[in-house]
């Protein structure tokens, strides 16, 4: 019997077709490397570009080179004019008068106007839009068009927030977005085909592998200097600092101090820049169970929980030890003279006892039937954090308070978190270029009405943020936040850790100006004015 | 044939049913859910922004009513949208499938060119040390851990060797080098391939075994033919017919494998994304590569007993 060739050989057949498979993934062209692309490696993908659905930070930072807002952040926090040309307020800053720019347009060609920023903040407070971050701008109550280069804001109290903040949201084309119902929006297109009125417009999008951008010609402060930002998403760090090793990029931003130190030894002619970050770790403690709503324990943690050896230890001095919630790199902020927590084990234990938390034979302190005896929650993901744990597991044993570390996955952790379902908890916050900390710590704020996670009440405190949110006076501002930073260093919602440091790496052919740099996604304020020498 | 694989594609459905609906069930009762992570980083999220939030994506009615809704949507010929990015799960998966299929096709091919001989040559020396070592190391290969095996692999020949990338598709800057590529997916291949080498070389012996105490052996060898020709050309040719029914039998296991070794060696296919829609509890996501995964194991049954009949004109279907 006869029989095929085809039916003599299948797994020849199979190899065969695996082989070609294995070709056609390979099929992309090299993209070798151009003088005029800036070439940055990311650890992850943005999910939208759409600023109304933004959620992760790689979002935050696109999103940022496509869209403009009305005013910007200069590399001393302040507000400069940037879509908005001037603006005037009323004494009591419930009326806003604001002057847009007459030679904005949007990456399309149209005419960026009034109409754009009646449009946004229309479209922000549309409950049926569900953007999340509508809780910020509550206060704006309308936003009318006053001709085609004037707005005018009335807000329903004064925020000293909204120059910044509310000014500073990117505007949206009402030409593209005013024609997609609003409940619609959050499936349209925008966030894979951006228009903006920003420096950069997007080119090609390959999700999870790269996403190029070249510069906007008609960009109303004049073309950014560097013609194309090529995004190369790599997963693995390893990957990342080799890349900056061997020249394959340009630029590693946001990275992992491990890699910083890495790259530091094996490739000494790269450009470093760390400082300390707008972010803060510590710990959450649950004030209202036995045990923890006692501030003398609380005050013990602090004194025995070694935050030097942390700093030094684990994160080899890539963390800075802060006693409050204010960051350190919010210079015109930060209160050094809050109460510091020396690592000092013999004055715990001394608190301790004067508070009569006595050792139990199994050498956790107990008064009455209550036991110090804890859980730590923490979020897996992070090797060092989970090392940042059980040191402090061990510190806390040394002074007879017994800790348990329990990791959850991101989504369970940020669930039991928000309902305050933890005794401790691993945390961090940050980001944000102010020092208001009314959501996280007013009264009126915890959860689930907002992101007061610790359910800390104090009136005086309520009082400094609620004042500090209306005071326009930078002095009298201050006074009021240098009175919350002491309060809360003393009466300690939180256990505070250490602020982290921003660590950047870029090739020598890129020049930025370190004076104007700033940590953390303010890093890329002035990216359009970045060189790449030829 | 026809009939019953179209009775088979029938029976299919209530199965794949089932498995979507104690998938979705496992979700939606999991701690942990989309609006709680996208929530978090919302400062000042008042309730009824959080209630209009978790509406707009579905979430507020019970997960049995979502499930329905995503059936629905199913039914009409869609996927559903990505809570994390708002994109059509059906795109999300087809970027990702390549590398999966890469990775499936290059494993399975690398499998059986080293099973099949092996399981070959432990049969035709069967109480040998040679088969005794390789049963032992095929034994040991089925017992070990998949996850633990590409750790202790990148270990010894990413990080301390550096023969190959610890993680990955590409090298930055070679993303159309196929030979780039092809080191990148060595060490996640071999992965693969041993943990699936013990099935196939021992079915391949088991089988040979069966072969070669067949009537039409003797006879060959009874007609004065080498042991050369009797074992590789009477024998081999009739012990790889079982053999190529487990093809289908193990699709199942390997997309299941290459899911761990997506996420083990951060390529970036279909099991990554699934483990990341996981963590991100993006269900639709997750009931797309679920889905697409159930469908594969069906397939893989199928395929199985398709192959059967193919192979043998003994087997019939009514």
């Amino acid at each position: 019997m006869a029989t095929s060739p085809q039916r003599r050989n299948p797994i020849a057949r199979l190899a065969l077709a695996a082989f070609a498979l294995a070709l056609a993934g390979c099929s992309t062209a090299s993209a070798g490397r151009d003088p005029d692309t800036l070439v940055v490696v990311y650890g992850s993908d943005a999910n939208t570009l759409n600023p109304l659905y933004a959620n992760n930070e790689p979002s935050f930072l696109f999103y940022g080179l496509v869209f403009d807002g009305l005013v910007n952040e200069d590399s001393n926090y302040q507000v400069i004019p940037w879509l908005a040309s001037s603006w005037t307020s009323t004494p009591d800053h419930l009326h806003w008068e604001i002057k847009l720019r007459h030679d904005a347009t949007w990456s399309d060609g149209a005419p960026f106007d009034s109409r754009d920023v009646t449009f946004t903040y229309r479209t922000m407070l549309d409950p049926k839009v569900a953007f999340l971050y509508a809780g910020s701008f509550g206060y704006i109550k309308h936003v009318t068009a006053e001709g085609p280069y004037q707005v005018r804001f009335d807000l329903s109290n004064d925020n000293v927030l909204f120059l910044l903040q509310g000014l500073g949201t990117p505007m949206l084309p009402v030409h593209i977005l005013g024609k997609i119902p609003s409940a619609q929006l959050r499936l349209s297109s925008f966030g894979q085909h951006p228009i903006g009125t920003g420096p950069y417009i997007l080119s090609s999008w390959h999700h999870d592998d790269t996403i190029t951008f070249v510069r906007n010609p008609h960009w109303w402060h004049g073309p950014a200097k560097i013609k194309r930002i090529q995004f190369r998403i790599v997963l693995d760090n390893d990957a990342r600092v080799d890349a900056m090793a061997d020249g394959s990029a340009d630029l590693y931003a946001s990275m992992a101090p491990a890699d910083y130190r890495t790259l530091q030894s094996i490739a000494p002619h790269l450009e470093y820049y760390h400082v300390p970050d707008l972010y803060s770790r510590f710990i959450f403690s649950n004030d209202t169970l036995p045990g923890l709503s006692d501030l003398q324990v609380r005050r013990a943690m602090m004194y025995g929980w070694d935050r030097d050896a942390v700093a030094n230890g684990l994160y080899h001095g890539d963390v800075v030890v802060n006693d409050a919630l204010t960051p350190w790199a919010l210079k015109e902020w930060h209160d050094s003279n809050v109460t510091h927590y020396a690592y000092d084990p013999a004055r715990a234990m001394a608190i301790l006892d004067a508070a009569g938390w006595k050792l139990g034979p199994d050498g956790v302190r107990q008064r009455g039937s209550v036991r110090l005896s804890f859980t730590l929650k923490n979020s897996t993901g992070d090797s060092v954090l989970n090392d940042v744990c059980a040191a402090f597991q061990a510190d806390m044993r040394a002074i007879g308070i017994a800790v348990s570390i329990q990791q959850l996955d991101y989504a369970t952790y940020i669930d039991q978190t928000n309902e305050m379902h933890y005794e401790l908890a691993m945390a961090g916050w940050g980001g944000v270029s102010d020092p208001d900390e009314f959501t996280f710590l007013d009264s009126s704020q915890i959860v689930p009405v907002g992101n007061n996670e610790v359910g800390y009440r104090d009136p005086a405190v309520d009082h400094d943020l609620r004042t500090g949110l209306r005071t326009f006076d930078v002095a009298k501002r201050r006074a009021l936040y240098d009175d919350f930073q002491r309060r809360i260093a003393a009466n300690l919602p939180v256990l505070w850790g250490y602020d982290e440091k921003f660590g950047a790496v870029w090739a020598p052919r890129l020049k930025i100006d370190r004076a104007q740099a700033m940590p953390d996604l303010l890093f890329w304020w002035n990216v359009f004015d970045w060189q790449l020498a030829q | 044939m026809t009939a019953f694989i179209v009775r088979r594609l029938a029976g299919a459905i209530p199965l794949l049913f089932l498995v979507t609906l104690i998938s979705y069930a496992l979700m939606g009762l999991s701690p942990g859910g989309p609006a709680s992570i996208l929530g978090q980083q919302a400062r000042g999220l008042t309730p009824a922004l959080r209630a209009h939030f978790i509406a707009s994506l579905g979430l507020d009615k019970p997960w049995y009513v979502q499930y329905f809704f995503w059936l629905g949507s199913l039914l009409h010929g869609s996927l559903g949208f990505s809570f994390v990015d708002n994109r059509p799960v059906t795109d999300k998966i087809l970027e990702r499938l390549p590398v999966t299929l890469e990775l499936l096709c290059l494993s399975l091919l690398l499998t059986l060119a080293v099973a099949i001989p092996i399981g070959v040559k432990a049969a035709t020396s069967r109480g040998s040390w040679f088969d005794h070592i390789s049963s032992a190391i095929a034994f040991a290969a089925y017992a070990t851990p998949i996850f633990w095996l590409g750790i202790v692999l990148v270990d010894i020949f990413a990080i301390h060797l550096r023969w190959f990338p610890t993680s990955g598709i590409a090298s930055l800057g070679h993303e159309g080098d196929v030979l780039d590529r092809l080191k990148h997916l060595v060490l996640p291949v071999v992965t693969l391939s041993i943990v699936s080498f013990a099935s196939w070389m021992r079915y391949q012996r088991g089988s040979m075994i069966e072969a070669m105490t067949a009537p039409f052996v003797r006879t060959a060898r009874a007609k004065g033919l080498s042991e050369r020709i009797v074992v590789y050309r009477h024998a081999l040719r009739n012990a790889l017919i079982p053999t190529v029914t487990l093809l289908g039998l193990t699709l199942p296991g390997l997309v299941g494998g290459a899911y761990f070794i997506e996420f083990v060696f951060s390529l970036p296919g279909m099991g990554l994304l699934g483990i990341d829609s996981v963590f991100s509890r993006d269900y639709p996501t997750v009931m797309g590569i679920t889905l697409l995964s159930a469908i594969l194991v069906v397939i893989g049954n199928l395929l199985a007993d398709v192959l059967y009949a193919v192979v043998d004109p003994r087997i019939r279907y009514e």
